[in-house]
């Protein structure tokens, strides 16, 4: 088993550098658990703490949502907190006139709005990523259109099951698929991954005409018991890709389809 | 759960670093949950001392939810759901300032005027 981790005593800590240390540490766990209860339930939180000098003069470490100087004004009046959400709609903040006030504000305002659009970026770079891998999605896409399509006969759609390289070049995009799979968790639109298939199936009906060549059909040569196997396990796999929310029994069937092929191999 | 957790947290803190915690809790419709200490003379207090400073004073080591999320960006879909939202207020709100510093700025006289930094935004004319 791993290490057990190490439990200090909830006692005043004696030296004064460790001290800042943790305070400085254990503040932002308590501002992360504040955010976290934020969020999620819309509450709205104060946190005020002395600080660990011994300085009288020195300032408040304050957390708020909406503000701090809101919730407290709340408080001590036993009223509850106004309805304004963020505290740049502050109405004492947009009747000021102090320009050192208002320029303050608007930097900060300014930085805050730069953040989330960056923030977008990083996330429409990440789905335009997981968009751009034609290679694993199409293998998936592909054995789903060739089991549906009429125009093939039994005996072509063995094509690629026989020949031991076909067989390697199935385990690597098998081996694409499921990187593709640990990544889909963060894609956040439905439509997009939606039309991102209609696309793909559309290219893939041309792809698999094209593999009714004569020099292809001379591959099947094979075990029928064996290839029927291997169909059924890609049938499963085709639906458990249709409901993503069933990714650990993709993953089942995919160890199964990797100790089949090791199977053909002998 | 999560209220417990921050309130287990403050405690920790206060003890380790031997300082004064105060947790204030309101929920969503402005009902007063709990706070911490459960005392709220305690809190009273402290709350008392907070706003006799001054404002410059409360300032300077305050955040808050957006400021905070800044430095611990969150890549979550119901969090993004709060990051659009914080968006289109800062936006709006962004736009009413700067008019509002546009029609203070013709008060202020010439030399004045020229030390105030250019801010880069398209809708400034100097």
């Amino acid at each position: 088993m791993g290490g057990v981790k190490r439990k200090i005593a909830i006692e005043k800590i004696q030296n004064k550098n460790p001290r800042a240390v943790s305070f400085s540490k254990r503040r932002k766990g308590l501002y992360s658990k504040a955010s976290e209860l934020c969020l999620l339930s819309d509450a709205e939180i104060a946190i005020i703490a002395t600080p660990v000098s011994s300085n009288s003069n020195a300032a408040f470490y304050s957390f708020g949502h909406s503000s701090v100087d809101n919730v407290v004004a709340a408080f001590l009046a036993n009223q509850r907190p106004c309805d304004e959400r963020f505290w740049w709609e502050d109405e004492s903040l947009l009747k000021s006139e102090n320009l050192e006030e208002l320029r303050e504000a608007m930097d900060s305002m300014s930085t805050m709005l730069r953040d989330l659009k960056e923030l977008e970026k990083q996330r429409d770079h990440q789905t335009q990523t997981l968009i751009h891998q034609p290679c694993s999605a199409r293998v998936c896409i592909q054995d789903y259109v060739t089991v549906n399509f009429d125009g093939f006969n039994t005996e072509e759609q063995t094509l690629a099951v026989s020949d031991n390289s076909n067989n390697n070049g199935l385990l690597g995009n098998l081996d694409e698929c499921n990187e593709d799979f640990d990544d889909l968790d963060q894609i956040f639109d439905t439509v997009t991954n939606s039309e991102f298939l209609s696309v793909n199936l559309e290219m893939d009906d041309v792809t698999v005409n094209s593999e009714g060549n004569t020099e292809e059909q001379t591959l099947a040569v094979s075990d029928n018991s064996n290839n029927n196997g291997l169909l059924g396990n890609l049938d499963e796999c085709n639906e458990d890709f249709d409901d993503l929310d069933q990714i650990i029994e993709y993953l089942t069937s995919s160890e199964a389809l990797s100790m089949n092929l090791k199977m053909d191999d002998v | 759960m999560r209220e417990d957790t921050m309130f287990k947290k403050a405690l920790e803190l206060s003890t380790l670093c031997d300082i004064e915690v105060c947790v204030i809790l309101y929920s969503r419709d402005g009902e007063l949950i709990k706070t911490w200490p459960e005392d709220q003379s305690k809190v009273r207090d402290m709350a008392e001392r907070f706003s006799k400073l001054h404002e410059r004073e409360r300032r300077k080591k305050r955040t808050n939810l957006s400021l905070f999320l800044r430095k611990k960006i969150l890549d979550n879909s119901k969090l993004s759901e709060k990051v659009l939202e914080m968006k289109d207020s800062l936006e709006s709100g962004l736009r009413v300032l700067q008019d509002k510093l546009l029609l203070l700025q013709p008060e202020k006289n010439q030399t004045e005027l020229g030390q105030i930094p250019v801010i880069n935004n398209g809708q400034n004319h100097w």
